[in-house]
């Protein structure tokens, strides 16, 4: 009896400390920022951060080997089996509806570009990249409900500089782009069907926590969404013994308060997002909610009702943060939860500083033949700064890489990388490295020639336009000044907030592009062209064939040994009896005149003999297989 | 059809107030031109330029130079100011331009203030909807044509930062320097040029022809026609209402003066709007202009006791700007090619063309008898067409033609000593050269 109540009190401590246990190595931590941005928007930044440390993974992580999950817990299995699959290292994937405004909005925390991207850093034992780099989008895609599968050869590149990992690598392997792959889908929307998906690998699915505020409707009529995953191996500690696995699921979005309200910018939660913060995530170790009030000194240009847990200060005199932090969990207790902005004055649209690098990208020139793509590298610095410059263009584009280096182009700058295109096969890649002196702008022009595509490769809408994916460009600031975030190497959002001095990492992408290239017209008139040209490539064969050749008759002279003789003239007696059975009227071929189809451009005799002595071969042919039939007639008698 | 948004009544309170605003500013205007003898309105563009800021655009101004080649070589400087409204729902591929020319109280032509006031309110409107796909640019222009081109030069062909390099792309001669755009918004792909007179118009005229003759996409003139028609908006062509019943004699009549009063546009090659301009870069554009009851109104158009007001041409526009939004393509097939005898009918190409193949093949038939002619007679006179004889006569018209053609700077620098201005200089000048030539050519024949 003892023994038998003992066994699952033990049991029960058992599980108790195993789940302990386990998650002690898996953390989840959920966090909103949200950011008045000077132009009047206000910035909702979401994060959701889940880590897996273990000693397995770390492992993996130092000897660049594939990850292999076990029990898993928070971390999402749907992910992590891709993961495991296709020896993925490092994932980020972005879905954007929206083009992030430099100029007006500053520096986001996570740049992406319109449109859907994936970059994605492989374990280097892998065997054969291009193919699990097409079977791995092809998961991602069912993954995440986006068309992911049109990545293909002709949108996917390794650029050598943009993209180095972002988690725990070694030189060796971040220096080596053939263990990466990169590509960007400019034309991609983004809808609900991407969001329910993202919010399913989340551990509190989208039932409590700040996912709850993720309602479809205030997020789609935004003035940009992007929604984004990313996966590095981290560092756990300082010197970096123990790496453990991150995932980062990322939502930002730009909403106009004014809208609603006659010219004051008051916002509260449940107007941005329309729906009620009732539940905290269980699960999350930190729930927190960030509102940036360093432009709001002692409360005067908007007050915060309730009043924050805690302010958070960061930073020094010119790049300095004051962050006012609430804590969910603590602020849940039954009653729906809400944050309320209210602006004491209307607010005044005016210029608005521009951050110390901005760049603008556009199609110059106008017809169907040629153009440029001028792209504006603008530095408001007292700096010089180095950029590096990413462009890929599709091949139906040919640039001209001769006009647009001119000596005043080439001067401090040089090519880091280039691949030419192939047709539908590769895009262009052009990498380089360029200086932007201290309150300069710098233009930069890539020409190019419109290809003209085979009818079929035209999609339905082709008088849209064909996109030209977003240009990359990176560098490091020298302050963090109207900086976002500062320090990438940290796992919470809190951390990537905080202002350190000294140099910063910014990228950046620009627009995206519509270039129309020469579209037949498909319409009835095209139609009917296609239907003449095609009867009268039809007519044109047997009216060629009429006209040039002709049909003579000729007798052939056939020399015959005595020994074929006779075998003709015992198979001639099978014929004749075979021909009584059959009905058919047949000859012996020796004797029959031979329709020669002869055309005049054959002149050699020699060859036309050839011809009739393999025709002949062919006729023989024919015999032997008759044979059988012979055989089995005979055997029927 | 599109459904049109009943909260463009508020904006209009708040125009009558633009309006006043914008009057006010031409009055300024008046006043600083006559006190500092200025030809920029550094007053006004600043004006517009913080009306624009001010509802939360992206503003920008745009400044281009004419280098006058003629005369003394004058250079004029002109500014235009421009708004970009940042669609939501899309990612700055796509853009729609709204334009109207801005018109100093002295001009000649009549002003354009009230389709200026117009453009702001539909920019407020605009600024609060959501449903924008295609950012929309707000296009003031100075200088009427000049401005217009300058801007579209730097939006599509820029002049590179090195004058050593020859732009090949910009069509006229570095004549026009258009400058530099700071902000742009992608391709675009339709243009509206509003040039509304009054503040209460008796109808909306829709002008179509552009520079030599080149015609906006039919689909976009019969949106324009059909979306008058719903908002019950008297809309004409060429000033002409269409004839109550046109199958009758009278209305074949009156369609046959609208027809050739089109043609006859078409053949000067001048635009009748700054719409024009927008046709080289491939992108569709018209004038909807409307004058008030003094301008007297068009030919057929119906005399109401009220006048329409702004309220319903802004209705009207906020329909055309919505319809072009949802423009999945950029307007293609349709037509391009056509007559228009009335604003519900038009003669396409296929109809009009075979008269002018009839009158080539006349030609044809011509020159095909007179070669048979001349093939018949030529045993006996074989000599009679060698080259020599003919080649001065080729050369010299060519070298005529040449001199002609490259003669006009030097014509005005002539008539400067006759205290002629270039533009009479440059008539009188060619016009006695073509006397001259007709005289040569006399006494030769003689």
């Amino acid at each position: 009896m003892n023994t038998r109540l003992g066994s699952p009190v033990a049991w029960c401590a058992w599980l108790a400390l195993w789940c302990v246990g386990v998650r002690a190595d898996n953390k989840f931590t959920e966090e909103l920022l949200l950011r008045p941005l000077a132009s009047g928007h206000l910035h909702s930044h979401f994060e959701f951060t889940t880590t897996w440390s273990s000693p397995e993974i770390s492992k993996a992580v130092h000897n660049y080997r594939d990850f292999e999950f076990a029990h898993y817990d928070l971390f999402p299995r749907a992910l992590g089996e891709v993961v495991e699959r296709y020896h993925v290292r490092e994932l980020h994937l972005s879905l954007t509806q929206g083009l992030w405004r430099h100029r007006k909005w500053g520096y986001p925390v996570v740049d992406a570009p319109p449109g859907a991207q994936l970059w994605v850093w492989f374990n280097p034992t892998t065997d054969d990249l291009d193919q699990t780099w097409r079977d791995l989008v092809n998961a991602l895609s069912g993954l995440i409900c986006a068309s992911l599968n049109f990545i293909d050869s002709t949108n996917t590149v390794s650029p050598e500089l943009s993209y180095r990992p972002q988690g725990v690598a070694d030189d060796w392997y971040a220096g080596n782009s053939s263990y990466m792959r990169y590509a960007a889908l400019p034309r991609e929307n983004v809808c609900t069907e991407n969001l329910t998906p993202w919010k399913k690998l989340l551990p509190c699915d989208a039932q409590s926590g700040l996912v709850a505020l993720l309602h479809p409707g205030p997020l789609y009529t935004a003035h940009y969404h992007s929604l984004s995953l990313h996966l590095r191996p981290s560092c756990q500690d300082a010197d970096c013994h123990n790496a453990q696995l991150e995932l980062v699921q990322a939502l930002s979005l730009v909403q106009l308060p004014d809208s609603s309200a006659e010219g004051y910018q008051d916002w509260s939660l449940h107007n941005l997002f329309l729906v009620p913060l009732i539940y905290s995530c269980p699960l999350a170790d930190i729930s927190r909610i960030y509102v940036d009030i360093t432009d709001n000194e002692d409360m005067k240009k908007f007050t915060l009702e309730p009043a924050p847990h805690q302010v958070e200060e960061s930073g020094s005199e010119a790049s300095h943060r004051r962050l006012a932090v609430y804590d969910t969990h603590k602020a849940l207790i039954g009653d729906p939860f809400s944050i309320d902005a209210v602006y004491s004055d209307h607010h005044i649209y005016g210029m608005v500083s521009p951050p110390i690098l901005h760049v603008s990208r556009f199609i110059t020139g106008y017809g169907q033949e040629g153009g440029s793509i001028t792209v504006k590298f603008t530095n408001t610095g007292p700096e010089p700064l180095t950029l590096v410059y990413l462009e890929v263009v599709p091949w139906y584009l040919r640039l001209f890489l001769h006009t647009s280096h001119s000596a005043e182009q080439l001067e401090s700058m040089y090519v880091a990388k280039l691949v030419t295109a192939r047709d539908r096969e590769l895009p262009w890649l052009y990498e380089a490295v360029l200086e932007v002196g201290p309150r300069t702008t710098r233009e930069l022009s890539l020409e190019f020639n419109r290809a003209l595509l085979k009818w079929l490769e035209y999609p339905p809408d082709a008088n849209h336009g064909f996109y030209i994916p977003a240009a990359t460009v990176s560098t490091i600031l020298p302050s963090p000044r109207n900086v976002s975030v500062n320090s990438l190497n940290e796992s919470t959002l809190k951390g990537k907030l905080l202002v350190r001095d000294g140099e910063s990492f910014v990228r950046i992408h620009t627009e995206t592009l519509l270039v129309s290239l020469p579209t037949p017209d498909f319409s009835m008139p095209y139609n009917v062209i296609c239907l003449a040209c095609t009867v009268v490539a039809l007519a044109f064969g047997p009216i060629h064939n009429i006209t040039t050749k002709k049909l003579v008759l000729k007798k052939l002279e056939v020399k015959e040994s005595l020994l074929t003789r006779l075998i003709n003239k015992i198979k001639g007696k099978f014929r004749r009896s075979s021909k009584v059975d059959d009905g058919g009227a047949e000859k012996t071929p020796a004797a029959e005149p031979v329709v020669v189809e002869e055309n005049p451009l054959y002149e050699d005799r020699e060859e036309l003999e050839d011809i009739m002595e393999e025709e002949e071969e062919e006729e023989e042919e024919d015999k032997d297989s008759c044979k059988p039939s012979e055989e089995n007639s005979k055997k029927d008698r | 059809m599109v459904p049109i948004s009943r909260r463009m009544r508020c904006c209009l309170v708040w125009f009558r107030v633009t309006f006043r605003v914008t009057r006010r500013h031409c009055t300024t205007c008046r006043v600083c031109r006559r006190k500092r003898r200025v030809t920029r309105h550094p007053c006004l563009t600043h004006g517009w330029w913080g009306q624009f800021t001010q509802l939360g655009l992206d503003t920008f101004t745009h400044s281009f130079t004419l280098q006058y080649p003629m005369g003394r070589g004058k250079n004029f400087t002109g500014r235009n100011v421009y708004a970009i409204l940042r669609a939501s729902r899309g990612s700055g591929t796509e853009a729609l331009v709204v334009t109207a020319p801005y018109r100093p109280p002295a001009a000649l032509l009549p002003g354009t203030a009230p389709s200026i006031a117009l453009m702001l309110a539909m920019a407020k409107f605009f600024s609060r909807q959501v449903y924008w796909a295609k950012d929309i640019i707000f296009l003031v222009t100075e200088h009427e044509q000049l401005g217009a081109q300058a801007w579209l030069e730097a939006y599509h062909s820029p002049q590179p930062l090195f004058p050593s390099q020859p732009n090949p792309a910009s069509p006229s001669l570095s004549l026009l320097l258009s400058g530099d755009l700071e902000g742009r918004a992608g391709a675009i792909q339709a243009g509206i040029n509003l040039e509304v007179h009054s503040a209460e118009v008796t109808h909306l005229d829709v002008k179509l022809e552009g520079l030599n003759g080149q015609l906006p996409n039919l689909d976009l003139v019969n949106l324009i026609h059909r979306l008058c028609q719903r908002e019950n908006v008297p809309h004409t062509f060429k000033n002409r209402a269409d004839h109550p019943r046109p199958e009758s004699m009278e209305g074949w009549r009156h369609q046959l003066t609208t027809l050739l009063s089109m043609v006859t546009s078409q053949a000067s090659g001048v635009p009748t709007g700054n719409h024009g301009l927008f046709h080289r870069y491939g992108v569709a554009a018209v004038t909807i202009s409307g004058s008030g009851r003094e301008a007297g109104g068009g030919v057929g158009v119906p005399i109401r006791a009220r006048s329409i007001s702004l309220q319903q041409v802004g209705r009207v526009l906020e329909g055309v700007c919505r319809s072009l939004n949802n423009l999945l393509e950029k307007f293609h097939q349709s037509f391009f090619f056509y007559l228009l005898p009335a604003t519900n009918r038009y003669i396409s190409i296929g109809v009009y063309m075979p008269p002018f193949g009839l009158i080539a093949g006349g030609v044809l038939v011509k020159a095909l008898a007179l070669w048979y002619k001349t093939s018949c007679a030529d045993d006996s006179g074989k000599g009679r067409h060698s080259l020599l004889q003919w080649a001065p006569v080729v050369v010299g018209t060519h070298a005529t033609c040449f001199l002609l053609m490259t003669c006009p700077p030097t014509l005005t620098r002539l008539g400067l000593a006759f205290d002629l201005t270039p533009e009479d200089s440059v008539g009188l000048g060619l016009t006695a050269c073509c006397v001259a030539l007709l005289l040569v050519a006399v006494g030769a024949a003689r």
